[in-house]
């Protein structure tokens, strides 16, 4: 996946005034398509709680976008049954007219698609077209953990059951977490903390040996905690991480990079009928990325920008469907359903 | 309540059963909901449900025991007393259900306006002037939070549209 | 950080300074604690534009003012008509109501004030003072010693019950099964939802409170012209200054009482993913299980609207604990707190406490000088407040529907969640009717989803080992609490008999 990153170049950003200026130009000639469109307000779906990490990332994303499309936008949440209610709403309840979105977390809402089985599909329903950023999944531990590499924990893991802290079940990290102890033969017991911050303190106190998280947060937590690797091919945030690997090169094994992403969604039928209204939403959304007050709204409310990474509709799709397979192919661990 | 019955009067027992009955309707939904389900998932119910059914279980028996020993009856007096105020009570449910079922359409301004001055008018609290000024006062508070500060989610209806237009 | 008296002089005066945030953020926060469906969550989050652009101490210093004066507030409505503001005052209606029926609403809602007040100020300061043993507490409660805390506040369903103890379970457990409604804590698979996805987060607490509390006393009310009936009217007609005074001299007769129950509601709110409804529910079946006179709880007893709203202002500065010594935000109101702090680029953890002192220590200190505003602003109040048991329930019970079932749409802004309140207010007349508790429902409603959430996750931890749940020391000390609170009054009870035979 790593290939896939547009990491946006830092000089460009610094050349400050010449670069701002060309932004400035370039949605006027877009918006030669559709003189009309957007005429209104932007109405987007939120599937998780407001105040939450969607909220803050798509208010820093809008700040700028907004003056790209010379719109506002507007938030309504819907959360619960991990993103359920507020896809079966968007696909269900709102209009399929381009002018509502929906921004969510591709990772655990692909593998609850697959779990859960709602009534709309993807991506006949609607499909993601701009992805925002990438958080690898990462393993670790406390700070006074006797585990002081990922061969520790997995060497432990082949001598006893090692209880790891996650999230939820359907989510990327425990994913890589089933996929490692299949291929090393380790035994790992996933216990669900519902959310990142009761994940950290299971970790913190010692009721679970170590614990599976998007990257972002163990570097918030900081010293207290070690992160020992990471599920992906290389790891962008090395230096931040006290140089943890990537797993798959420690134990040569493939598991696929998992990671969290936040990305915006439109309704399939929208682009197909309004493609000019598409057009316009996919050329600048990724402009976005140009603005330097969108870095610094990013780091302020999200995390590293080095985890910024814009991904086409290509990308999106094809790591949803990513997620489609590996959520097939470990249902009956993830699943309460026997 | 059920037990500050006049003297000699018998026990109406039968309201005693209603909400065990609901309890066991849910208990019995429950089940076959966890039916195959993996344990993490339906040992606290399981348990639950069936401490729950004894528990109904010996409520039952003790109230067929009164009704047989001729005690009590299986009325339920309790739930529907007192009469004078049965009315308003049904009233209440039933506007406030039209209420919440009106309100996509009413707005919330207009259907609170509706509904605290229809319950009003049903609960007879004193003049027609003190009822719509305590209505529209709710209806402009309502309004003045939920849609002009807030910008809540709550349906908007013809007032609020008029208004929107207005400012 | 020593003891350093003039440091600490300096953040007192420096939060008197910041009157002019104070006194609005606790007006606010009264009023907002008071309106069913409001809590200071759902406040915070409204006012994040605002704080955000706020300077941190500034925005710090009124979201926690704002936050203690919730809980101060839905003490009000606890007393004055039987419902409950927020979660953390359903224990208040128990003897708080009780009283105001008596005449006495003055006299409970002055004690509401000044146990707040008083168990809120005591644990901010106790909390600057100990803060570095206090944020242990958050790594010694697993979720082995969780099940005991919940179980604590279980059994007092067992209590409560204690006039119809088979009526009082039944409700109890049925409130437990409608709390498991909703994803299982594991899988997230949706169990019993009847097909509404509005359920698969499990029953809404707001909407259940305002069903239960406040739509059923609103079908009940109406048999009655005013709350305050016959003898009671005239005395409730009759209150004055006096009554404020006598409300005074009952709570310094209970100090003890609010200090030791602010305590726990400290030591609950330290406790991740505990609560304010948690600590006033465990505080009172606490004080009442100390009593020497347990029969007089839920008739208007003094002591039981002591020890809930002590218990739960201790609970405000116990949330804060872990979000500024660890970063962990304790609750969902720390939550938002933190992404105003995390905004400003405040780094949370031990690191505060040395690099920014006057923050991290400012907080407790605000809190504390907040709570000395609030006993001035609202204590005079509180005999005007008491005429709404005097005002006809033909106009009472309209406002208080019309404003309830709409608070229950403000929580989550489910149209669904309006039909659910009316549902569980039909369910709850019916329980109030036939005398099934309608707080043992809720304490099943609120603790059932975390009892099952804790258990589960040590049973999977041991991998479905039961001998797990007593392989604490911590745990098995509280164990060994759980049992002893359970049969004291017991053996008392008897003892009591013993003596009466032996005189009588």
């Amino acid at each position: 996946m790593a290939q896939n990153r547009f990491v946006p170049a830092r000089r460009r950003l610094l050349q400050g005034a010449a670069g701002l200026a060309a932004l400035g130009v370039a949605p006027a000639i877009v918006r030669r398509a559709d003189a009309a469109y957007p005429e209104r307000n932007i109405k987007v779906v939120i599937p998780t709680a407001q105040g939450g990490g969607a909220d803050r990332l798509a208010r820093a994303f809008t700040e700028t976008w907004r003056k790209l499309l010379n719109t506002a936008f507007e938030f309504d949440f819907f959360p619960g049954g991990a993103g359920q209610v507020g896809y079966e709403l968007f696909t269900g309840r709102r209009d399929k007219d381009g002018y509502n979105l929906l921004f969510g977390n591709m990772g655990p809402e692909m593998l609850m698609y697959v779990l859960q089985k709602p009534k709309y599909k993807f991506p006949e329903d609607y499909f993601y077209f701009c992805r925002i950023d990438v958080d690898d999944s990462a393993v670790y531990v406390r700070d006074e953990s006797p585990f002081k590499k990922i061969e520790d924990l997995v060497a432990e893991a082949k001598k006893r059951t090692v209880s790891v802290a996650t999230s939820r079940l359907p989510h990327p990290g425990s994913i890589g977490v089933l996929a490692l102890g299949d291929a090393l033969g380790a035994k790992f017991n996933l216990v669900p903390y519902g959310g990142g911050n009761p994940t950290m303190v299971a970790t913190l106190n010692g009721e679970a040996d170590c614990g599976v998280l998007p990257v972002a947060l163990p570097i918030k937590i900081g010293g207290k905690v070690r992160v020992l690797g990471v599920f992906n091919s290389e790891n962008p945030l090395a230096a931040q991480t006290g140089n943890a690997p990537p797993i798959n090169k420690v134990f040569g094994t493939k598991i696929p990079d998992l990671y969290s992403s936040r990305a915006w969604a439109i309704h399939t039928e929208a682009a197909d009928k309004f493609p000019d209204r598409f057009k316009l939403l996919n050329d600048t959304a990724p402009q976005v990325f140009k603005d330097p007050d969108f870095k610094t709204m990013y780091e302020k409310t999200a995390g590293s920008w080095e985890q910024a990474s814009y991904g086409d509709r290509a990308v999106c799709t094809r790591y949803a469907m990513a997620m489609v397979e590996l959520a097939e192919r470990y249902r009956p661990l993830l699943s309460a359903k026997k | 309540m059920s037990d500050d019955r006049p003297e000699g009067e018998k026990a109406a027992l039968g309201a005693d059963l209603v909400l065990p009955a609901l309890a066991v309707a849910l208990t019995a939904y429950f089940f076959v909901a966890v039916a195959d389900l993996a344990w993490e998932a339906k040992a606290n119910a399981v348990v639950i449900g069936v401490v729950l059914l004894a528990l109904v279980a010996l409520h039952v028996a003790r109230v067929a025991l009164r009704v047989w020993a001729g005690e009590a009856s299986l009325g339920i007096a309790p739930l529907i007393e007192p009469r004078r105020t049965q009315g308003a009570r049904l009233m209440l449910v039933a506007l406030t259900a039209l209420f919440v079922f009106l309100i996509p359409w009413l707005g919330v301004t207009l259907g609170l306006f509706l509904l605290t001055g229809a319950l009003m008018v049903v609960l007879g609290a004193g003049s027609l002037r003190m009822i719509a000024t305590v209505s529209a006062t709710v209806a402009i508070v309502a309004y003045l939070l939920f849609i002009a500060l807030l910008n809540s989610r709550l349906p908007r209806g013809p007032v609020e549209k008029l208004l929107a237009m207005l400012f | 950080m020593g003891w350093d008296s003039a440091f600490l002089l300096e953040l007192v005066l420096r939060s008197f300074g910041y009157w002019y945030l104070i006194v609005p953020a606790v007006v606010l926060g009264v009023v907002v604690g008071a309106v069913p469906g409001f809590n200071a969550q759902n406040s915070l989050i409204i006012l994040l534009p605002l704080t955000l652009t706020m300077e941190v101490e500034k925005a710090l210093i009124f979201m926690v003012s704002l936050y203690c004066a919730t809980h101060l507030g839905g003490g009000i409505p606890a007393i004055l008509v039987n419902i409950p503001g927020t979660g953390g005052a359903a224990a208040t209606t128990l003897d708080g109501y009780q009283m105001a029926r008596k005449g006495q609403a003055q006299q409970a809602l002055v004690l509401c004030f000044t146990s707040s007040v008083f168990g809120g100020l005591i644990t901010s300061i106790a909390t600057v003072a100990l803060l570095p043993w206090l944020a242990q507490i958050g790594y010694v409660m697993r979720s082995v010693e969780m099940v005991v805390v919940m179980l604590f506040g279980l059994t007092l369903i067992a209590v409560i019950a204690a006039r119809d103890t088979l009526k009082g379970l039944i409700a109890g457990m049925f409130g437990l099964l409608i709390g498991a409604i909703g994803t299982d804590h594991i899988y997230s698979t949706p169990r019993a939802t009847f097909g509404f996805l509005e359920l698969l987060d499990g029953v809404p607490l707001v909407p259940a409170l305002i069903g239960l509390f406040a739509i059923s006393e609103a079908l009940v009310m109406l048999d009655e012209e005013s709350i305050a009936a016959g003898d009671a009217r005239e005395r409730a007609q009759k209150a004055n200054w006096a009554d404020t005074i006598e409300g005074l001299r009952l709570s310094l007769k209970g100090w003890w009482q609010i200090v030791w129950t602010g305590f726990v509601g400290l030591w609950i709110g330290i406790i991740p993913g505990a609560g304010a409804s948690i600590a006033s529910f465990v505080a009172y079946q606490q004080s009442r299980m100390f009593s020497k006179t347990p029969e007089l709880y839920g008739t208007g007893h003094p002591a039981g609207v002591l020890a809930p709203e002590s218990a739960n202002n201790g609970v405000t500065s116990g949330t804060l604990v872990p979000l500024m010594a660890i970063g962990v935000p304790g609750g969902s109101t720390a939550a938002v707190m933190m992404i105003v702090l995390q905004y400003h680029g405040v780094v949370l953890g031990p690191r505060l406490f040395i690099e920014s002192p006057t923050l991290a220590y400012g907080v407790f200190v605000a809190m504390a000088v907040a709570y000395v505003f609030m006993i001035f602003t609202i204590l005079p109040l509180a005999r005007y407040m008491a005429r709404v048991t005097l005002v006809s329930t033909g106009v009472l019970v309209p406002i208080i529907v019309s404003c309830t079932i709409v608070g229950a749409f403000a929580d989550r802004e489910y149209l669904f969640d309006m039909g659910l309140a009316l549902v569980f207010g039909v369910i709850g007349y019916i329980a109030r009717k036939t005398n099934f508790h309608v707080t043992a429902m809720l304490i099943g409603i609120i603790i059932g989803p975390l009892f099952e959430q804790y258990l589960v996750r040590a049973l999977r931890l041991s991998q479905g080992d039961l001998t797990v749940l007593f392989s604490s020391t911590i745990g098995n000390v509280l164990w060994a609490l759980l049992a002893l609170s359970l049969l004291l009054p017991y053996w008392r009870g008897r003892g009591k008999k013993v003596s009466e035979e032996a005189t009588g």
